[in-house]
């Protein structure tokens, strides 16, 4: 069945986000709700089914991040900004969309690849991240905005 | 620090715009509003599909980590229990009309297509004893779905609201349409129903209850028609195919 086959990642990719179990636990139960409620919408994207699973546990991941009425306190409790280690699980295709993003990420300045990747992974906001690599809030603005610029480039080139 | 100037045509407002959405790097309400114009905005709309493809190859740097056993239960209760909802004032009028045929159908072609794709890419599962049927519908107005999910090897049936509500005074019951034309439907029970009119499939129906038998879901007073057929309107109907 779907649920066994994906939860484990969109488990992995809620915790990641949300930082504590409980939150994860609620989160994937509405993400598998959005999931039968959306699949009439799945044929319509050009999506891998993973992809499109994936795409929506981190929308639902970080719209409940960002409601959250106490604003992380611990910034610095989460903070891997970038994960080097080769996943195991990683299929052929999935390795070949990582081999062009990670090529395109190396073109960046190393400090806004990282950024590029903690806001995606982690669900860091443009104020966490300015926090977190210590420059005014329009700084990261401007960078990541540019460096979102120069990555769809080199990924559509 | 701004050393460069940002090029500023509508195509990169709008694409940057789809990738800081992507991204998350926005806030609450920002999110809430391009929400709100992704289903509205079909250009916009492509840009943010166009930059979930872009960044998916950062997904296998998310770890695998296992649930806890108890959340499939949960979810399991959630999906497959009619959820005992307020009554929804002034519901919208409920048509009876082959529209809903082709809305329903639509609704469970689209949840087989993803179930089976991600099947076929994920390594082969454990062969199975006996089948399983799913069908999704939906209403019309798309504000109501069900899912019905039969398991032919423990011949257990499980019908769920998932979305919308139960008018007051008033239940969903299931339906078996048999496929030659003129035969009468046969009650599979109610949704949300307990005992005798739980949802099942009754024994002299199982060898037709197969891939592609359709079902339909009708509106009744509360504890189901008396007539032993329809007497509310057809909300959907669909046919049920194997995943």
């Amino acid at each position: 069945m779907l649920y066994d086959r994906t939860a484990a990642k969109l488990f992995g990719v809620a915790l990641r986000i949300l930082g504590n179990r409980h939150d994860t636990e609620d989160a994937v139960q509405e993400i598998y709700i959005k999931v039968w409620q959306r699949a009439a919408s799945f044929e319509a994207t050009g999506a891998s089914p993973m992809s499109w699973l994936i795409a929506i546990a981190r929308n639902h991941a970080i719209d409940r991040l960002r409601s959250r009425r106490v604003a992380h306190e611990d910034v610095s409790g989460n903070e891997t900004v970038a994960d080097d280690a080769p996943t195991p699980e990683a299929h052929a295709i999935a390795a070949g969309e990582r081999e062009r993003i990670d090529h395109c990420l190396g073109e960046l300045p190393e400090d806004r690849s990282s950024a590029v990747q903690a806001a995606y992974l982690d669900g860091a906001s443009y104020q966490e991240l300015a926090e977190r690599f210590s420059v005014p809030l329009n700084t990261m603005r401007t960078w990541l905005r540019r460096s979102l610029i120069q990555l769809r480039e080199c990924l559509e080139s | 620090m701004s050393d460069q100037t940002l090029p500023k045509t509508p195509r990169d407002d709008d694409s940057v715009l789809a990738a800081e959405y992507v991204l998350g790097v926005l806030g609450a309400e920002e999110r809430i509003a391009l929400q709100a114009r992704i289903d509205r905005d079909p250009d916009f709309a492509r840009h943010v599909e166009a930059w979930e493809n872009h960044l998916a190859g950062l997904n296998t740097a998310f770890d695998e980590v296992e649930p806890p056993a108890h959340l499939k239960d949960a979810l399991e209760r959630r999906l497959f229990t009619n959820i005992d909802s307020a009554p929804q004032a002034g519901l919208a009028r409920i048509w009876n009309s082959v529209r809903f045929w082709r809305a329903g159908a639509f609704a469970a072609t689209a949840a087989l297509a993803l179930l089976a794709i991600v099947t076929l890419r994920e390594p082969p599962s454990p062969p199975a004893t006996g089948e399983t049927l799913l069908a999704s519908l939906v209403t019309e107005q798309g504000n109501t779905r069900f899912v019905v999910l039969y398991d032919s090897s423990a011949q257990t049936l499980r019908a769920s609201l998932v979305e919308g509500d139960t008018p007051a005074a008033s239940d969903y019951e299931l339906w078996f349409v048999p496929a030659a034309s003129g035969g009468a439907p046969i009650s599979l029970g109610l949704i949300g129903g307990e005992g005798e009119k739980a949802p099942h499939v009754p024994a002299n129906l199982q060898g037709d209850f197969t891939d592609g038998a359709t079902i339909a879901i009708s509106l009744e007073p509360a504890g189901g028609s008396a007539t032993g057929s329809p007497t509310g309107p057809v909300v959907a109907a669909a046919p049920v195919k194997k995943i």
